[in-house]
């Protein structure tokens, strides 16, 4: 398993998600109706907007899991966050970054992964907005879209609620 | 800006992306769409899909009596209906194949409901429409509508 690297800028990564004030708040029906219909839309059993911190994902929204967070060194997440493009995990099994890690080896049994990253400002993305299932899937162009399209919207709702302090 | 609720004023036009050509540029131009549908994130999302795919100009309409404002000045190339309750869709149609707004009257037009009993198909075929989806649809099927729509030819004058 690959642990998911710091990003060189780490500190103020860091610096603008605490600035927002949204690490370890309540639910908000605003964020949950997005990863809701993200569910739907791909029919995938789990959907979350997770947030990467200096030692864990949090989630501040999730359907389909049980976990409020879990370490960074084994998120997905952690990885999505190098990049402004999707990170797309076909089937984790088939990924030597992914295969050997605990969410896949075990409990919520990762095979396929797809994470938008939530950029508040370029180079600087505080989290995803990723779809999971338990078992290998694919994504089109238009798939893809769609879903930058809602982590479009989650960034909006973050921006507009959110400002930093 | 809330999900649960709609920031967007009744009608609205999605930014151009940054690849977009300048005005002027009229032989790249897109074609433009007026989409008319009161949920906010399935508006939204499908402009902004629309948008990333380059697949269509969206305007966006939050309800049929803001939709008939725009169009009574703006013309636009397709039109995708949210058909709520009442008749108020149906007669937005029948309006714009009448003639009776800045579009052309066989624009292409396709819709979305919840049901479509026999009397209300009836209606809508003879309005020519292109396509009716049936509510709840994915977000995926109306992009590829919206598609469609971009390409399809006028409907026969009405």
């Amino acid at each position: 398993m690959l642990a998911a690297p710091i990003p060189a800028n780490d500190a103020q990564r860091l610096q603008l998600l605490h600035d927002l004030l949204i690490l370890d708040t309540a639910p908000e029906d605003r964020f949950d109706k997005i990863v809701f219909f993200a569910m739907e839309e791909f029919e995938v059993p789990i959907a979350t907007i997770s947030l990467v911190d200096e030692d864990r994902q949090w989630f501040k929204a999730k359907s389909g899991l049980s976990a409020c967070q879990t370490a960074r060194d084994i998120s997905f997440c952690g990885h999505a966050i190098h990049t402004p493009e999707v990170l797309l995990v076909e089937d984790a099994l088939l990924d030597a970054r992914f295969a050997t890690n605990p969410l896949v080896t075990g409990d919520p049994y990762v095979r396929f992964y797809a994470g938008a990253p939530l950029l508040m400002a370029p180079g600087l993305a505080i989290g995803t907005l990723c779809l999971i299932d338990v078992r290998p899937r694919l994504l089109d162009e238009v798939d893809l879209a769609i879903l930058r399209s809602l982590r479009d919207l989650v960034v909006a709702e973050i921006s507009a609620g959110n400002k930093p302090r | 800006m809330n999900a649960a609720t709609d920031p967007l004023p009744a009608v609205a036009a999605a930014p151009p992306p940054a690849s977009a050509a300048p005005h002027g540029a009229r032989a790249a131009r897109r074609p433009v769409l007026l989409l008319i549908e009161s949920n906010f994130m399935l508006r939204r999302t499908v402009a902004l899909t629309a948008q990333d795919l380059d697949v269509s100009e969206i305007h966006e309409a939050t309800s049929i009596e803001a939709a008939a404002r725009l169009l009574a000045t703006e013309p636009c190339d397709a039109i995708l209906i949210a058909l709520d309750d009442g008749n108020a869709g149906i007669e937005l149609i029948e309006q714009v194949r009448n003639g009776t707004t800045a579009c052309a009257p066989g624009v292409p037009v396709a819709v979305m409901a919840d049901s479509y009993d026999q009397a209300r198909m009836q209606v809508l075929l003879g309005l020519c429409i292109a396509r009716a989806l049936l509510k709840p649809t994915k977000i995926k099927s109306i992009v590829q509508t919206v598609a469609f729509l971009s390409r399809a030819t006028p409907a026969p004058a009405h």
